[in-house]
């Protein structure tokens, strides 16, 4: 079966050019994995439009880097329905495929929409806020990217969590008293890596 | 945010006080102290705002606390037994 991956993601503030990248780097990565992968600014993208629904439905897997809400994904800074790139009312536009949402707080609502209402794919998300330390993004991109390529790869949503919820305290640990101990702001990315594996989740 | 913490995060109050105290020269002494470095997606904190929700004893501030205390208490079982406040000193001494 084809794997094609489309990488939704927005670049508006200091957190997201910092997971824009995230997903610049797994799109270099994913080519070994999947038969194509597109990165779409979605900061451009409207619900009402075309293009979005044309990228969904060329893909058989959808990634979202960016800022989330219980019932939605956001395009766009500011809030409303209009700055919704993907919301529960708008959501059975990624029936049938593999979604992995890399933002805060989309599995409670959005993914429960997904759930009732979509069928043939697996959602991936997180229950409450995700985070990350700054200066040590690079440990915490490294974890969520290698999740998502192993979901792509064919590991099932419900191993995803279990091992990245393994990931996520095995980083905690090394933040709070191991290797990692001594970085900068240890302590604060090590509460962040805890309060992480505590909410990925599948509805 | 889930979660229902104590008050302190369940830290006595002289080692909510002392974490409070190391924090403050934590982000005082931070080489990033204006930039935001924590992200929270939806709302990035500079070092001083970090320490602002550990004051005002927000839920995130006090999920915080609480993972000093677990983080503390866990160590007990080490040869290096941690107080809360001694997490701080060492992110303080990463700084310099």
């Amino acid at each position: 079966m084809a794997k094609n991956v489309l990488i939704l993601a927005t670049r508006y503030d200091a957190a997201t050019a910092r997971t824009f990248e995230w997903a610049e780097d797994l799109h270099r990565q994913m080519f070994r994995f999947a038969d194509s992968c597109m990165l779409v600014d979605a900061t451009a993208l409207c619900r009402a439009g075309s293009s979005l629904n044309e990228a969904i439905q060329a893909s058989t897997h959808v990634i979202f880097y960016g800022h989330g809400e219980t019932d939605r994904w956001i395009a766009l800074p500011g809030t409303g329905a209009s700055s919704s790139l993907i919301d529960d009312q708008s959501v059975s536009i990624l029936n049938g495929r593999n979604v992995y949402a890399g933002c805060c707080s989309s599995l409670a609502v959005l993914g429960g929409a997904f759930k009732k209402k979509c069928s043939g794919g697996e959602f991936i998300g997180y229950k409450d806020t995700f985070g990350f330390d700054d200066d040590n993004e690079y440990e915490f991109r490294r974890a969520s990217n290698q999740s998502v390529i192993n979901f792509v790869d064919g590991t099932p949503a419900s191993r995803i969590v279990s091992d990245l919820k393994a990931e996520w305290t095995s980083l905690n640990n090394s933040f709070a008293s191991g290797h990692l101990r001594k970085r900068p702001n240890a302590v604060q990315a090590g509460h962040l890596a805890d309060l992480n594996s505590q909410r990925i989740a599948t509805p | 945010m889930e979660g229902n913490f104590e008050r302190h995060g369940g830290l006595s109050d002289a080692d909510y006080q002392a974490v409070l105290e190391r924090l403050r020269t934590w982000a005082s002494t931070h080489r990033r102290q204006s930039e935001q470095i924590i992200m929270i997606m939806g709302k990035s904190l500079t070092p001083h705002q970090f320490v602002h929700q550990i004051a005002e004893e927000t839920e995130f501030g006090r999920s915080f606390l609480d993972y000093l205390r677990r983080q503390s208490e866990a160590s007990v079982q080490t040869e290096r037994p941690l107080r809360p406040q001694d997490f701080i000193d060492r992110a303080i001494q990463a700084n310099r």
